[in-house]
C-alpha cells in the first residue's frame, strides 16, 4: 500500500507577520508586474470535453468530445496569470493530434514556463490491461521518475506515485536525482529495457519527528495530488482508472529484497514482518462517489470501502533468490455482484497499488526494501 | 600677568553668579500645579510605514480593546507659550486585520521537513491578531495657540507588559524557489508568535488639544513608533512594522495643593 511521507501539515510562515496592516485601503499601491506564468484554467465551454480538463504545473490534458471539437484545429482557450502572455495565444486553433507546447511568460518578463498541452478525442480512455513499464519521464526540476503508457502511440497517464511528495523529504541543498526517490526506473528488467523499482526510503529526522520515519516505494494506477503534499499523505493518493472488462486475475513478474531492519512509526525496531505487496482492486466508482463525493479510493480505504467488487492481493516476505524475476498470477476474489451491462459506461475502476513495504501506510517498514515489478497483466473474462 | 589673573578670577566669579541666577530661574520653572487624569481611545494598528506592493487588499480590520488611561503633569514652564508635560499611561494597542498578499517573497519554514528557511513566494489571505499592553512615559512639549487651543509634540518610551500575536492563513499557496514551481496548497497554517513582539517602543507623538473649560480638555495625538515591533530576522520579515495609533482622550484636571 502506498505510503507517502508528507507530514508537513502546517507551516509557519513568518513572513506572514508582515501582512498585518491597517485598514487604510488608500495605501494599497498598484500591483507589481506579476511574476507568475501559469495557465490557470481552461476557458472553452465544457461541452467540448467529455471529462474535465486537467491542468498541472507544466501540463494541460484535454479530453475532447469528437462530436463538437475538431482535434486537428481546436481553439484551446485558457486563462493566464494576471498580465502573463503565451505563444501560441489563447483561442488560436492548433492541431492537437500531437502534443502542442505553449510558452507562457510572466508580466514582468523575468519568468517563463513551457506547458505541454495534449488532447485526446478517444472517449474510451479505459485503462490498458497490460503494463510493460518501458515508458517513463524524469521531472525537469526535481528529477523524479513518472511512468506512463502508450495507447495508439499517444502517451496516457496511468501510473503515479508519492514521489512528488517525497520532494519535501529531501534537503533543498541536495542535488536531485532519480535514485533518491522511492519510485524509480531500473534497467534490471524482466523483458524490454526497463522495469519499475520501488525502494523504501528513510524520511530523515524531519519525517521521524512526526512519526513517519519511512516512505515505502509505491506506484499506483491513478494520480497523486501534488498540490496537497502538505495535507494528509494517505488522502493525496487517488487510486483507480476506468476499466471496461471484468478482471479475472492479475499476473506479472517481480523481484523482492526485504530490508534488514523493520522499524515502526516511532523509529523503534518492530517485530512485524516486512513484505512487498501487489494489490489490485476492482470497484464501483459511481457508488463510491455517491457516498463520498470522490471517484477514487485512497490510502485509507483501498481495501475496506463498500464500493469494492473484487480484490487480488499478493504479499511476499521472502527475498527472491538470484537475479531472475519471479512469475505470479493471482485470481480476483469477488466480494459482491455487479451489473456487467455497465462495463462500458466507465463507472467501474481498477486500482493497482504496488509497494515495497506492505505496512507503509502505517509508516512501518524496513529502509532498503526493494520491489522490482515488470510486465503486469490484468487477465479478463 | 597680575591683570590677567584678576580678569580671569572676575570672569570666574561672574560665571558662578550667572549660573546661580539661572539655576534659581530654572528651579522656579519647575512647577507642578496640577495633574491631569486622561482616559480615552487608542485606535490603530501595527503596520508597515508603507504597505508593500505585494499586499493587494485589506480584507478587514477591527480594533481590540482600544483604550488608554493615564495621569499627566505639566512640569516645566519654558515661557508664556511653551511648557513641558510628562506622565504615565497604560495603553492597550490591539487590532485584528486580514490582508490578501500576492507573491510575497520571504523565508518559509515547512514544519517537519528539511525545508527550513528556504526562500519562497506566498499568495493568500492572512489574518493577524495582535494585542499588546504598554506602560508609556511621554515627554511632551505644548504650545498654546490661544486660550482654547494647544499644539503638542513629543517623544514617548513604552514598555510592554503583555504581548500577544497570532493568526492564520486561508486560500493560500506557496511556491518554493522561483515563481514557476508547483503551487503547494497551504491547507491550515496558523501561527502564534508573541515572543517575537518587541518589549519596548520609542515613539514620536503629535497632536492638538482643546480646552473645553478650566478643568476639562479633549486631545488627539498621533503616535508613530520608531522601533520595529517584531524582532524576527529580516529574511523572515522583510518589512518593518510599527505601532501607528491615534489616541483620543479626555483630560480632567486636579489641582495640586502646595
Amino acid at each position: 500500500m502506498t505510503t507517502l511521507t508528507l507530514n508537513y501539515s502546517r507551516i509557519l510562515v513568518m513572513l506572514i507577520s508582515v501582512l498585518t496592516t491597517l485598514s487604510i485601503t488608500s495605501c494599497i499601491k498598484d500591483a507589481l508586474p506579476n511574476i507568475e506564468a501559469d495557465i490557470v484554467s481552461v476557458e472553452n465551454s465544457s461541452e467540448n470535453f467529455f471529462l474535465e480538463p486537467k491542468v498541472t504545473n507544466r501540463e494541460v490534458k484535454l479530453f475532447l468530445n469528437k462530436e463538437i471539437a475538431d482535434i486537428t484545429a481546436f481553439p484551446f482557450q485558457f486563462t493566464l496569470s494576471r498580465g502573463a502572455t503565451s505563444t501560441p495565444a489563447s483561442g488560436t486553433p492548433q492541431d492537437f493530434s500531437r502534443p502542442v507546447e505553449y510558452l507562457v511568460s510572466s508580466e514582468n518578463g523575468e519568468f517563463s514556463k513551457t506547458y505541454t498541452v495534449t488532447a485526446t478525442d478517444e472517449k474510451a480512455s479505459f485503462a490498458p490491461s497490460f503494463f510493460d513499464f518501458e515508458n517513463y519521464k524524469i521531472d525537469d526540476q526535481y528529477k523524479y521518475t513518472t511512468f506512463f503508457d502508450l495507447q495508439n502511440t499517444q502517451p496516457i497517464d496511468t501510473w503515479d506515485s508519492g514521489n512528488a511528495g517525497f520532494v519535501l523529504s529531501i534537503s533543498p541543498l541536495v542535488k536531485k536525482e532519480p535514485k533518491l526517490y522511492p519510485t524509480q526506473f531500473t534497467e534490471q528488467a524482466h523483458a524490454g529495457k526497463y522495469a519499475v523499482k520501488l525502494e523504501t526510503k528513510s524520511t530523515g529526522v524531519f519525517g521521524a519527528g512526526v512519526k513517519k520515519p519511512i516512505a515505502a516505494g509505491n506506484i499506483f494506477l491513478g494520480s497523486f495530488d501534488s498540490g496537497n503534499v502538505m495535507g494528509d499523505p494517505l488522502k493525496s493518493t487517488m487510486f483507480g482508472l476506468p476499466f471496461d472488462k471484468k478482471p479475472a486475475s492479475i499476473e506479472g513478474y517481480y523481484h523482492y529484497t526485504p530490508g534488514a531492519k523493520v522499524i515502526d512509526e516511532n523509529s523503534k525496531p518492530s517485530t512485524e514482518k516486512e513484505a512487498g505487496s501487489i494489490i489490485a482492486v476492482f470497484f464501483d466508482a459511481d457508488a463510491l462517489f455517491q457516498r463520498t463525493g470522490t471517484y477514487f479510493l485512497d490510502g485509507v480505504n483501498l481495501l475496506t470501502d463498500k464500493s469494492i467488487i473484487a480484490t487480488a492481493e499478493l504479499y511476499d516476505e521472502n527475498k527472491t533468490e538470484g537475479d531472475a524475476y519471479k512469475h505470479f498470477q493471482i485470481p480476483f476474489t469477488y466480494l459482491s455482484e455487479f451489473d456487467e451491462q455497465d462495463l462500458n459506461s466507465g463507472r467501474f475502476k481498477i486500482a493497482i497499488v504496488l509497494s515495497s513495504s506492505k505496512n507503509g501506510d502505517r509508516f512501518v517498514g524496513a529502509v532498503g526494501s526493494v520491489l522490482l515489478v515488470d510486465d503486469l497483466k490484468i487477465n479478463t473474462q | 600677568m597680575i591683570a590677567k589673573l584678576i580678569i580671569t578670577s572676575l570672569f570666574c566669579v561672574s560665571s558662578v553668579f550667572t549660573y546661580a541666577q539661572t539655576r534659581s530661574c530654572l528651579m522656579e520653572s519647575f512647577r507642578a500645579e496640577k495633574i491631569t487624569i486622561r482616559a480615552g481611545f487608542n485606535l490603530g494598528g501595527v503596520t508597515p510605514t508603507s504597505i508593500p506592493q505585494e499586499i493587494r487588499s485589506i480584507e478587514n480590520y477591527s480594533p481590540i480593546l482600544p483604550f488608554s488611561l493615564g495621569v499627566e503633569m505639566p512640569f516645566f514652564q519654558i515661557n508664556e507659550d511653551w511648557d513641558l508635560l510628562t506622565g504615565i499611561n497604560v495603553k492597550s494597542s490591539g487590532m485584528k486585520a486580514g490582508a490578501y498578499a500576492e507573491n510575497f517573497r520571504g523565508m518559509i519554514n515547512l514544519e517537519n521537513t528539511p525545508y527550513q528557511n528556504v526562500y519562497g513566494y506566498f499568495t493568500g489571505s492572512v489574518k493577524t491578531k495582535i494585542h499588546n499592553w504598554y506602560i508609556e512615559v511621554p515627554v511632551t512639549a505644548r504650545y498654546g495657540l490661544n486660550e482654547k487651543f494647544n499644539l503638542l509634540g513629543g517623544l514617548a518610551y513604552s514598555q510592554s507588559v503583555a504581548r500577544s500575536m497570532e493568526g492564520g492563513v486561508q486560500d493560500a499557496y506557496i511556491r518554493l524557489g522561483n515563481p514557476t514551481t508547483q503551487k503547494l496548497d497551504v491547507p491550515n497554517a496558523s501561527f502564534k508568535v508573541a515572543n517575537i513582539v518587541r518589549k519596548f517602543d520609542i515613539a514620536a507623538q503629535l497632536g492638538a488639544e482643546y480646552n473645553i473649560n478650566e478643568i476639562l480638555d479633549v486631545r488627539g495625538m498621533v503616535n508613530y513608533g520608531f522601533v520595529n515591533v517584531l524582532h524576527a530576522p529580516t529574511e523572515n520579515q522583510p518589512v518593518s512594522m510599527h505601532n501607528v495609533f491615534f489616541n483620543l482622550t479626555l483630560g480632567y484636571d486636579l489641582p495640586l495643593s502646595r
